[in-house]
């Protein structure tokens, strides 16, 4: 009898609690930037894609909704040709993010991705591409790769000498 | 049998073995660059050590290499000793001290043999503080990508190139720190094998040029086992797909055919199935100056039958190219009696002495192991680079052999690279090689040129010295018969000997002499095998069908009483002149032809119905040798195309109201078995679509395989059911069985830890050798040998100049003669351009320089043609670019003249 009593007093109790329910969509909850929500492709400092299409989030992604194709722009810079997510497969597990070695492919806090169509959840490349880098401001692939592109020659990268002359008899 | 203990566990190993080859052959991991079981070892990287004991009780031991250190019987190594393993971690982060960052944006990534080895090695961090070294690339033409930041200077590439393939335009520069390979300046690699360097570089600084363009890492590509479909050697392949499109084709490893090396035209030639020329949709053209129409297949099913019912003489003309079983499914729709075999005049006849001289035996044929192994070689007329490229690199291959041989005599194992290298000569004293033009294979074989009748010549002389049975060409002066007296006494000490020759130079006195060589041994009682180079990929399976010849055909055709024509995958444009091609198409009021490109008898037919490539569709080869060869369809694409064999099936079930007829492949191959004897062997060559393994089929796509669920999301959302492969036991499936498959059933080569092509280790019984579920080959001429020779005994008089006049003799071009390989991207920027060869003397006498245009004009036609100078041709004959786009077909050999044209002057 007293355990049930005891019981009611804590529910009543909370009843003059704060709440933790927010109003959505009225009002909108605060997500910290490592929320794993709607996928992007982000660009490097320069305004350049970061996503060289090297394959790793399409090999890692557990439920395969990543599909690229690479192709190579008259500078010698690799991109994706085109870049397609399929949302209504997708987990958000991140595991993408995680494999990217340019970390152009970041989740960032937004979730509201609900449609009518399931067709709609198909993100293309466009859909996907942002104009800015995301939550890695600094980071330029291309800068600390070996491969020489328009505007980067071979030795112009970040901890790189000049190239070798061949012909050079200085031992 | 020699034992040696890794790891304190006994292996049985054979002699003469290193430890590394010891090793591997046994499936332990062990990591190395230089080494490659196609070139040996030179010791270079330092990457294999492994400890080696004096004892049971040395717990110490010292550090060997073993790709240098011969396995001998009781000796005690180990792999996992703590020392050998922090060295080989050492020189994998020397290694990588200057190796780029760049993995995402390079093409070995995820099949690298430098990131396995790290992997292995476990190298996992970058301690070393400084900058890294850059090289300049250079361009290195259409088909080899070069990026030499990443190189780990393993000099396995020259080592190929120069030593294996014969290039002399690759080689290394510099010293120390900075030494680098490439060419002396920016250009097309020359060596008709330089695609071999994709394979053989373990890392990323040769890559695949064309792939490069549309690229997909080996885990995203769909594949399977085929056969090479653009010479007669039947070279087994990998062709990669994405996306419906062949993205790029890899060796397929084959000890008795092309071990680790594919030539340039069978990497890059595939492509074509990719090419605007492809035929997608079937053609309808009601009048022949009309331009032709789509129709739908069911439209194509209805035009076709119709035409069929109304037809008074229907006839078939096969086709080289096409696979067995749609040559089959067209002579049983159109009859045995009107089957015609679709080749040119002088191909029929010379296609029927080949098969002729290779049943009746005795000499049994070569397939390129043989040619590897032989200890003789005599190659009589024919272009092999050109005609039969894996055969030369063949023959070179050879040279190290016998080389190898001769070091085993004074105890210098055949691994030894080095060493062996010495005992190379400049010239071979057992391999000879007699063409009518340079033949690129100067550099290691006694070689020389001769006007084709005079080879032949040359060939009976040989066998006369062998076998007096055999008439001596009458006239031949004293030089000529010193070099068959000398080639005659090399052959006769050989105990395998290989006689090579071929169509090529349509000269049928050479396969005459050829086989008078290879009985003549035979007859001896040495085991002479022959070798001839035929020009298409099935032409061998074709000659099996009795078809008539098409010239026969062409009579009727004069005398209008054809009035349906069915033409499968074949372009008549290649097989008539100019003007038997009009007398075909303005008598025969219907032609169909089948194909799966654009090509003119596609053009101008009535209907042209699109049939799918070897890419989309399955089927068997023959060989040169006899071989039988199964390839398997890689794709299937969305708009569903049907192989030649189940369209003609589809108007045979009509015609012939046998609405069940063929299934499937299996039941077209029983039938073809059941008619055609020699056939008979067929089914054991193959797997029928029910084989399984533990209850599952062999899947094409590997466990990695990415992107399933988006693919095809653009367009539908409910993924599609996979689909049902109703002809192989392969599946169109990442799901599978998950071993090894029997040899000719491997769709990828792959194991844990070994992404690279290397991992062809881990299929091998012993690295090298052959496969660890190896299917015996059917090879059709094995058997039903008579032991009775009878010597042609026609040897064709010497060639006699004919004044005022030139004896034309076609020359192939590897680039550019193959039709279907010219429409590949990458080949299509290598295209060699028509032109006339001249030999020096008689240029000089008509004071015609390189590149003065010339008519040619053989029975009133004429070419317009520039001219190149070959010093070596003899005076009197002219060699004109044979099979090149945009040049009409010409019947040679003949006689033709050639004067200056008028409008260059």
């Amino acid at each position: 009898m007293f355990s049930i009593l005891k019981g009611l007093w804590i529910v009543f109790k909370h009843g003059f609690r704060k709440r933790e329910t927010v109003l959505y969509p009225e009002e909108r909850p605060i997500l910290s930037p490592r929320y794993r929500g709607r996928i992007v492709l982000t660009r490097d400092p320069d305004g350049g894609e970061r996503c060289v299409a090297c394959y790793l989030c399409s090999a890692v992604c557990p439920v395969d909704c990543i599909v690229i194709q690479a192709t190579e722009d008259e500078n010698g810079r690799r991109y994706p040709k085109s870049f397609r997510i399929n949302f209504s497969r997708c987990i958000y597990c991140g595991l993408c993010e995680e494999a990217c070695p340019t970390t152009a492919i970041q989740l960032t806090p937004d979730f509201e991705m609900a449609e009518y169509d399931r067709k709609n959840m198909v993100y293309e490349k466009e859909d996907l591409l942002i104009a800015g880098p995301g939550k890695n401001h600094e980071y330029n692939f291309y800068k600390v790769a070996g491969l020489a592109i328009k505007g980067k020659e071979k030795g112009q990268g970040i901890e790189e000498n000049e190239p070798v002359d061949i012909r050079s008899l200085m031992p | 049998m020699p034992t040696i203990f890794i790891d304190d566990k006994p292996y049985f190993i054979k002699e003469g073995q290193n430890l590394l080859h010891a090793a591997l052959s046994h499936g332990l991991d062990l990591p190395y660059f230089c080494w490659h079981p196609g070139l040996g070892s030179v010791g270079a990287c330092r990457q294999c050590a492994v400890q080696h004991f004096k004892d049971a009780e040395d717990t110490k031991g010292r550090m060997v290499m073993s790709c240098m250190t011969p396995a001998t019987d009781g000796m005690r190594v180990s792999i996992e000793h703590e020392t050998c393993k922090s060295f080989r971690a050492d020189v994998s982060e020397w290694m990588m001290t200057n190796h780029p960052h760049d993995c995402p944006v390079c093409d070995e990534g995820g099949e690298c043999h430098l990131q396995d080895m790290t992997v292995m090695t476990g190298h996992n961090y970058r301690q070393f503080r400084f900058k890294k070294r850059t090289f300049n690339n250079q361009k290195l033409g259409p088909f080899v990508n070069h990026e030499m930041n990443r190189c780990i200077t393993c000099y396995r590439c020259v080592r190929y190139y120069r030593d294996v393939a014969g290039g002399t335009d690759l080689n290394s520069f510099a010293s120390s720190n900075r030494v680098y390979f490439g060419r002396n300046e920016d250009g097309t690699l020359e060596n008709e094998f330089s695609g071999n360097l994709v394979e053989v570089c373990p890392t990323g600084v040769f890559t695949d040029k064309p792939f490069k363009a549309f690229f997909n890492r080996k885990w995203d590509l769909q594949m399977a086992p085929s056969v090479c479909q653009l010479c007669s050697l039947g070279c087994n392949i990998i062709p990669g797909e994405r996306f419906e499109s062949i993205r790029r084709v890899q060796n397929r490893y084959n000890h008795e055919i092309n071990d680790y090396f594919l030539c340039d035209k069978g990497r890059f030639g595939h492509s074509f199935v990719n090419s605007k020329e492809r035929l997608f949709v079937s053609m309808w053209r009601q009048k022949a100056k009309d331009v032709a129409s789509e129709i739908s297949q069911e439209e194509t099913f209805q035009s076709a039958t119709k035409l069929l019912s109304s037809s008074k003489r229907t006839v078939g003309i096969g086709s080289p190219r096409a696979s067995l079983e749609a040559n089959f499914a067209l002579r049983t729709l159109v009859g045995e009696d009107n089957f015609y075999d679709g080749l040119s005049r002088h191909d029929s006849v010379l296609l029927s002495k080949v098969k002729q001289i290779v049943q009746r035996g005795p000499a049994l044929t070569a397939s390129l192991q043989n040619v590897k192994e032989a200890d003789a070689i005599l190659v009589l007329g024919e272009d092999l680079i050109n005609t039969a490229p894996r055969l030369a690199l063949a023959i070179r291959q050879n040279v190290i052999h016998m080389a190898q041989k001769k070091a085993a005599a004074v105890g210098i194992a055949a691994w030894n690279d080095l060493a062996v290298r010495n005992f190379v000569r400049e010239k071979s004293d057992t391999v000879f090689v007699v063409t009518a033009s340079k033949n690129k294979l100067e550099d290691v074989a006694a070689s020389f040129q001769l006007h084709p009748d005079n080879i032949a010549c040359l060939g009976y002389a040989i066998a006369h010295e062998l076998n007096s049975e055999v008439e001596l060409p009458k006239g031949m002066d004293a030089d000529l018969l010193a070099k068959a007296r000398l080639i005659a006494a090399v052959l006769r000490e050989a105990k395998n000997p290989v006689i090579i020759s071929g169509t090529s130079l349509y000269t049928e006195a050479l396969l005459d002499a050829s086989a008078n060589v290879a009985w003549a041994l035979c007859r001896q009682g040495s085991s002479a095998r022959i070798c001839y180079a035929l020009p298409e990929a099935n032409s061998m399976g074709l000659s099996l069908m009795n078809a008539k010849p098409l010239s026969l055909l062409m009579e009727e055709i004069v005398a209008s009483k054809v009035s349906v024509a069915i033409v499968l995958e074949n372009d008549l444009s290649r097989r008539l002149s100019s003007e038997n091609l009009g007398i075909f198409f303005k008598n025969i009021p219907s032609v169909i032809a089948l194909d799966s490109f654009q090509q003119q008898t596609v053009r101008q037919s009535k209907l042209a119905v699109a049939t799918c490539s070897f890419s989309e569709g399955t089927g068997t080869f023959v060989n040169n040798e006899g071989r039988v060869q199964r390839y398997y369809s890689v794709f299937e694409r969305k708009e569903k195309i049907l192989e030649s064999w189940r369209i003609l099936r589809d108007w045979i079930r009509k015609s012939k109201k046998k609405a069940s007829l063929w299934k499937n492949l299996d039941e077209i191959t029983d039938d073809m078995c059941r008619e055609i004897d020699t056939l008979s062997a067929f089914d054991q060559a193959i797997y029928r679509a029910s084989f399984q393994i533990d209850g599952q089929k062999i899947p094409r796509e590997t466990n990695g395989y990415s992107g399933r669920t988006a693919m095809v999301a653009n367009l539908t959302m409910h993924e599609p059911k996979p689909l049902v492969d109703v002809d192989s036991p392969l599946a169109h499936s990442m799901e599978g069985y998950e071993g090894q498959p029997p040899s000719s059933l491997i769709p990828f080569f792959w194991e844990p830890g070994w992404n690279s092509v290397q991992s062809v280790n881990k299929y091998q019984k012993e690295i090298g050798g052959e496969l660890k579920n190896q299917q015996p080959a059917v090879r059709l001429f094995d058997k039903q040998k008579s032991k009775k020779i009878v010597f042609f005994q026609r040897p064709p008089s010497l060639f006699k100049q004919q004044s005022g006049k030139w004896q034309i003799f076609p020359r192939y071009f590897i680039f550019g003669s193959e039709e279907r390989a010219a429409l590949s991207l990458a080949i299509s920027e290598h295209l060699s351009v028509p032109c006339i060869g001249i030999g020096h003397e008689d240029a000089q006498k008509q004071k015609w320089l390189p590149g003065s245009m010339v008519n040619v004009e053989i029975d009133s036609k004429k070419w317009r043609l520039p001219v190149v100078i070959h010093p070596e041709l003899e005076s009197g004959m002219a060699l004109m670019a044979h099979g090149l786009a945009g040049m009409d077909y010409a019947e040679l050999p003949s006689y033709a003249c050639i004067r200056l044209s008028e409008s260059a002057t």
